[in-house]
């Protein structure tokens, strides 16, 4: 089971580092079999600043390049030569300082380092939204619209998250530690720290109230059945900071419903199924059914890579 | 990929007014989840009984991060939290709006646990006096909140999702996995010891040792199940009460061996019929017996040899191996092993149509032979076997773990042969243990060179052609000493085993 650090964080206040929050959790039972480190882009966008070009002319010994001058903060101005055609003079650019190794989308991990080309000193390179990981596109340089001052961190700009992810080596006695609600609660008692589990918002009244007929026969396998109605929803992705919270954890993001219901389960430990009010016409009944009825379901083993099907993860 | 899954009556199923949904708990159905083209969604949070969705995660083979909770145990009093959470997100990330009030079905809510323990048993278990203030904090972080905390007597409510907080035991645990393992300190009276004898050899040593010896020579080890078929017992004497299985899966695996023999034998005929004849085995086995206390294991080492000696060759003749090669093989583990002190004799056994048997000090050590065509033939073997049957225990008791070195002698060797006329009956081991009490001093080795038998002996004679080997570690030999000691042994052969001497 894996837990991520800043998520236990929405739930009690950690201030010590995540080897030590580790070795605490070993130490009362849930094993720790490995911490690792989670970057939502990988390398971090380590050495990748904001800059602005200050000069642009064309490269004196080469038609397709150009030479530039970039203002990195901190007065410092880095010559810079550039193949992009879109690299103008007042840009706001993405750049790669002498020393930052960059991890591409496709290819091998790269550093930089000064270097002459065709005769003119290039110190760092402007980066393409594919050379920094961030996307396929390769349209020429990136071009950023903001009021943030040179030398601001890419990673601030992007908002990279940087985890570090707990492997916990669950013993089958301990289901009420199998979410990160769960793991919160030992630590409260390990550590003396209030958790807080966020304010209470009550639901909206429902203004339309559907006609929905929910029955439970069998209450032995069933004791309590709990659900609600939502219209009007539209299917989309979810956006980064959801994306990034169930990555950590080793989960692909499939849909902003899923990935709710998802959510919540690796949050409060409670497993949610969202049933496409379509199929469920207006009516719910958990019951068994007779011996050998025929039901269809997906793979057990592709549901959870199979996004086409977004339910398949949740039941 | 769509598979099609037979449901049983124990499959709990979320089902709409005409057909199964989602297996609860477990998965989902092919077309009852979102889709991209999904307006309007139930969303449903339950509290499903660990055991039907263990049962049907089970007999389905699927295992969904789901099921890996419902069969835990999940919490019965999150269910309205859960999807208060989960709504107020969706309405957040996907707009859309609340339709329905928020359907809650719960006739028996499941309640808190009640376990009343006492201040002193904590301490008696954890072995330390961990102040009751810690352990009402300790707890009371946890989630399980005190009813009473009266003097010695503690009564505390555990709410359902701790799900492995029953016993008063448990409660325990709860305080002393927080308060820390490590900070209990051990008593410096606290001591330990090994209850078990260690063995004072080790077996392994034994294995080894004659492991390397045996491979070496062109044997192989083979492992064999100790189950076996009832009804090779009926083959052996005092084979008729094994050790039976209760629960056999099969006749072949009805009983424990009472010997190596016929799991040996099998392997043999399942090589034999794959054209290979030419098989040296060994095995370090047990076998089970009842005695009238219970049972009893003993340790075996068996040999088996079949076809010819060795492989075919230019250089060499085919000769098939013999009651000869198997012996040779027993006389090489016994000087390996530094046994002496070993009597022979000849044994009449249901295992074996012919064989010998070696003791020592009046423990059998060794029975070996060629293996009774009945017991070949249960096995369907139509070429002869030699098996021997070691006690491997015996052999670890002799098993010596110091070498003692002798210098090689500095005066020469002499060698003296005599041929013997004596009775049909009478055995070369005779004439040898008859020597060496006669001679002890400097008499080395015999051996039989040459054996003969014809109708100008008489009918109940043979004739054995013996060397004697004879040296001195002090001195050299000089031919009025040989002559005395071969007239000694010469006068003994005659007078007591009525040796005619052939001159």
């Amino acid at each position: 089971m894996k837990i991520s650090y800043n998520w236990l964080q929405q739930f009690i206040q950690l201030t010590e580092p995540a080897e030590e929050i580790g070795a605490l959790l070993t130490k009362s039972g849930l094993e720790v079999e490995g911490i690792e480190k989670f970057e939502s882009i990988q390398g971090g966008l380590c050495g990748i600043v904001i800059g602005k070009v200050l000069t642009c002319e064309k490269h004196p010994g080469a038609d397709k390049l150009k030479k530039t001058t970039v203002d990195i903060g901190n007065g410092t101005i880095l010559p810079i030569v550039c193949g992009a055609a879109n690299v103008a003079e007042g840009q706001k650019v993405v750049v790669a300082t002498v020393g930052a190794t960059l991890y591409p989308t496709e290819g091998e991990p790269f550093k930089i380092s000064k270097a002459k080309i065709r005769g003119e000193v290039s110190e760092g390179m402007i980066c393409a939204e594919d050379e920094i990981g961030l996307g396929k596109s390769h349209d020429g340089i990136m071009v950023l619209q903001t009021e943030l001052p040179v030398g601001t961190s890419a990673a601030e700009y992007f908002k990279v998250e940087n985890d570090y992810t707990f492997e916990i080596g669950l013993t089958p006695n301990r289901a009420d530690a199998a979410s990160h609600l769960g793991v919160a609660r030992d630590l409260r008692a390990l550590l003396k720290r209030e958790i807080c589990k966020g304010e209470e918002k009550s639901l909206p009244a429902p203004k339309e109230k559907f006609n929905i007929n929910v029955s439970v026969e069998n209450t032995e396998a069933c004791p309590r059945y709990s659900g609600i109605v939502i219209k009007g929803v539209s299917v989309k992705e979810s956006p980064e900071w959801l994306k990034n919270r169930l990555k950590s954890i080793g989960i692909s993001p499939i849909n902003n419903i899923v990935d709710c219901t998802n959510f919540i389960l690796h949050d409060l430990g409670q497993p949610l199924h969202a049933f496409d009010l379509a199929k469920v016409g207006n009516t719910i009944k958990v019951k068994t059914v007779a011996d050998g009825t025929e039901f269809v379901t997906l793979d057990g083993n592709k549901r959870k890579t199979d996004s086409q099907r977004p339910h398949d993860l949740q039941c | 990929m769509e598979i099609k899954e037979k449901l049983t009556a124990k499959d709990l199923m979320i089902c709409n007014a005409d057909e199964p949904m989602c297996i609860a708990g477990v998965f989902g159905g092919l077309d009852s989840g979102v889709k991209p083209e999904t307006t309007a969604i139930f969303l449903e949070s339950a509290y499903f009984s660990p055991d039907y969705v263990r049962k049907t995660a089970q007999h389905h083979g699927i295992k969904t991060d789901s099921s890996f909770r419902f069969e835990r145990g999940t919490d019965p009093n999150i269910t309205v939290d859960a999807l208060n959470k989960a709504a107020t997100l969706i309405l957040e990330l996907a707009e859309g709006e609340i339709a329905s009030d928020l359907i809650d079905i719960y006739p028996t809510p499941i309640q808190n646990f009640e376990i009343e323990t006492s201040f002193s048993y904590i301490h008696k278990l954890i072995g330390k006096k961990i102040p009751s203030e810690t352990i009402v904090e300790i707890l009371s972080n946890l989630g399980i909140s005190i009813l009473e905390e009266k003097e010695d007597t503690l009564k505390v409510s555990v709410p359902p999702f701790k799900v492995d907080v029953q016993r008063e035991a448990d409660i325990v645990e709860e305080v002393l996995r927080i308060y820390g393992y490590d900070n209990i300190e051990i008593n410096t009276k606290i001591r330990t010891e090994y209850i078990a004898d260690f063995p004072k050899k080790d077996k392994a040593k034994l294995h080894g040792k004659l492991g390397n010896l045996l491979t070496g020579a062109g044997f192989s080890e083979i492992v064999t199940n100790s189950l076996t078929r009832e009804s090779y017992q009926k083959l052996i004497e005092n084979g008729d009460n094994p050790v039976l299985i209760l629960n056999k899966l099969s006749e072949d695996l009805g009983v424990m061996r009472q010997t190596l023999l016929f799991s040996g034998l099998e392997v043999i005929a399942y090589n034999v019929n794959r054209r290979q004849k030419d098989l040296k085995f060994y095995e370090f086995g047990k076998t089970y017996f009842k005695t009238e206390k219970g049972y009893t294991e003993k340790d075996r080492l068996a040999l088996f040899i079949t076809g010819n000696q060795h492989d075919e060759s230019w250089i060499a003749k085919d000769a098939p191996a013999d009651f000869f090669t198997l012996k040779n093989f027993i006389q090489r583990i016994i000087e390996k092993l530094n046994i002496k002190g070993l009597t022979i004799k000849t044994i009449s056994s249901s295992y074996f149509s012919e064989g010998l048997e070696y003791q020592i000090k009046g423990k059998t050590l060794v029975q070996f032979g060629k293996v009774a065509d009945k017991i070949l033939k249960a096995i369907d073997l139509k070429q002869a076997v030699y098996s021997a049957d070691f006690d491997a225990a015996l052999l670890l008791d002799l098993l010596s773990e110091t070498t003692v070195y002798q210098e090689i002698s500095k005066f020469p060797e002499v060698r003296r042969d005599l041929s013997l006329v004596i009775d049909k009956g009478v055995t070369f081991d005779q004439i040898k243990q008859l020597a060496q009490s006669k001679e002890r001093k400097i008499l080395q080795e015999i051996n039989v060179f040459d054996v003969y038998e014809g109708s100008n002996l008489g009918d109940n004679k043979k004739s054995y052609s013996v060397s004697f080997y004879l040296q001195d570690n002090e001195k050299t030999l000089t031919d009025k000493v040989i002559d005395q000691t071969m007239q000694k042994l010469m006068d003994s052969f005659e007078k007591d085993l009525g040796a005619i001497i052939r001159k």
